[in-house]
This record gives C-alpha cells, sequence and structure tokens, in this order.
C-alpha cells in the first residue's frame, strides 16, 4: 500500500521545516544561503541550530540530500524527488486551508 | 563570529553530529553575527543533539532516587539491592565505560540517602548505628558491576566468535 507523501516525515511538517524546503526547491543552498533566503523572502531569522534540526529531520527523511562539500567547510542541500512531492501537497493543503478560512470568514 | 566561538559551540554537540555536521555547522557560525539569540540557538541545538545523554542522566537520577527512597523506608537490605543491582545491570548495559562510575554512584546511593534525609530529622526505617557503615553497600554494587562487565564481555566474545 503506498504511504503518503507528509508520513515520509513521519509527521506533518513544521512550517520551519517547509521554508527550507521551499527555499531549496528553487536550487541547492547551503546554510547561510538558507537563512538568507528564508529572511528575506519570509521575513524570519532562522537560527543555525534550529535550520542544522531541520536539515538533520529533512535528510532522514530523505526529503533533501547533501552534496559535496564546498570551499570554508560548506555543504548545499538540495531537494530530493520526495521531498518535491511533499512540498507540493503541502502546498495543496495550505491553499485547500486557505480557501476554507476565507469561506468561513464569508459567511 | 569568531571561529574560536563556533567551534567551542560545535563542541558542545553529541560525538554522533559533531561526526556528521560539526564542519558545515562551523562554516555557518563563522558567517553569522554572534548576537546573543544566535548563540542561544546554537546552545539549544547542542543540548538537544545530546537527548540520549540527557536521558541517561535524567534516568540514573531516577534509580538513585527509587534506591534512596527504598533504603530509607524498608526493614530489609535486599530491596535497596535489588534496585542497585538492576541499575547497574542497565546502565552499564547502556555506557560500558562509565562502568566504575555506575558501580559508585548506585552504590554511595545508600550512604547519601542517610546523609540527605538528615537534616530533616528522618533517619529512615532500619538505619545503621553509624552512617558510614551503609558504605558496605558499594561492595555488592561493585561485585555485581563486575559481573556485569564480565558476562557483558563474554557475550561480546561469542558473538565475534560465532
Amino acid at each position: 500500500m503506498p504511504r503518503s507523501n507528509t508520513a515520509e516525515t513521519g509527521d506533518r511538517l513544521s512550517e520551519s521545516a517547509l521554508l527550507v524546503l521551499a527555499a531549496l526547491a528553487g536550487g541547492a543552498k547551503h546554510g547561510y544561503a538558507i537563512i538568507q533566503e528564508i529572511e528575506r523572502e519570509a521575513a524570519q531569522r532562522m537560527g543555525p541550530g534550529t535550520l542544522y534540526g531541520i536539515i538533520s529531520r529533512l535528510e532522514g527523511a530523505s526529503l533533501i540530500e547533501p552534496l559535496e562539500m564546498e570551499e570554508r567547510g560548506r555543504v548545499p542541500y538540495r531537494i530530493t524527488g520526495a521531498g518535491r512531492r511533499v512540498l507540493t501537497e503541502q502546498l495543496a493543503n495550505l491553499r485547500r486551508y486557505q480557501t476554507a478560512l476565507k469561506a468561513l470568514a464569508a459567511r | 563570529m569568531s571561529p574560536q566561538l563556533a567551534e567551542f559551540l560545535v563542541r558542545l554537540h553529541g560525538k554522533r553530529w559533531r561526526e556528521r555536521y560539526g564542519t558545515e555547522f562551523t562554516a555557518l557560525l563563522v558567517e553569522l553575527p554572534a548576537t546573543p539569540r544566535t548563540i542561544a540557538d546554537a546552545l539549544w541545538s547542542a543540548l538537544t543533539s545530546r537527548g540520549a545523554e540527557i536521558a541517561i542522566v535524567f534516568g540514573a537520577l531516577i534509580a538513585c532516587l527509587a534506591i534512596g527512597y527504598v533504603n530509607l523506608n524498608a526493614n530489609e537490605i535486599q530491596p535497596p539491592l535489588l534496585l542497585i543491582f538492576v541499575a547497574n545491570a542497565v546502565f552499564i548495559v547502556l555506557r560500558p565505560r562509565l562502568a566504575w562510575f555506575w558501580m559508585a554512584l548506585f552504590g554511595l546511593t545508600v550512604v547519601a540517602s542517610y546523609v540527605i534525609v538528615a537534616p530533616f530529622g528522618i533517619a529512615g526505617v532500619d538505619p545503621p548505628k553509624h552512617t558510614y557503615e551503609a558504605l558496605i553497600a558499594l561492595v555488592p554494587s561493585v561485585v555485581e558491576g563486575l559481573l556485569v562487565l564480565g558476562a557483558r564481555a563474554a557475550i561480546i566474545g561469542l558473538r565475534r566468535s560465532g
């Protein structure tokens, strides 16, 4: 029986994990670039420990994978096929949620 | 932040975590400003990366409390001894490198229980004439600990030969 995509993470993705996954959807990035991208696009300052906690969980769930180490010890990560599926599913859930909220608020 | 501070923060993490993410995490920390928030976030990461160690410390504390409580409330020596044996066996299997520490800790818990409750006017159900006599609990603790270590070594040897 096929598992749902979100089951790959063992649970629903947190908002911060979703941000990291979305930041990697546009291409491979190392930790500092992920933090900068999230700060620029979502106005959220993610701490280094928080980021690596998320990276560890996403990597454990095979939603992202590390690439070759670059200069100064930086390691870029890229989203996997499974990660992209989970991201798409989560975005669809958020859109459904938004639609439901709008409908409820309009009553 | 300075490489020295970054390396210090990385060293606070658990060994397995350091081996996997240490280099890249150091590289990231060096690129970030050393704000209190960043440092606190890295410290929290270090704490959570040591989840197993924290669980062991917490478990050992619970075991000590149980041994002490049972020792103060038992008429016989067998109940606290049984708890010492169980705690020794469990923690020696979990962290064999700390075997001597576990033997000393659980053995000394008996005498410690009398010392800790004495200021509150509690003596326990069947206290020794002199508190130091309770140090005798170290003997069975060490003997059983050594037996557990021996059994563990024998099992490992059998597995390797098999």
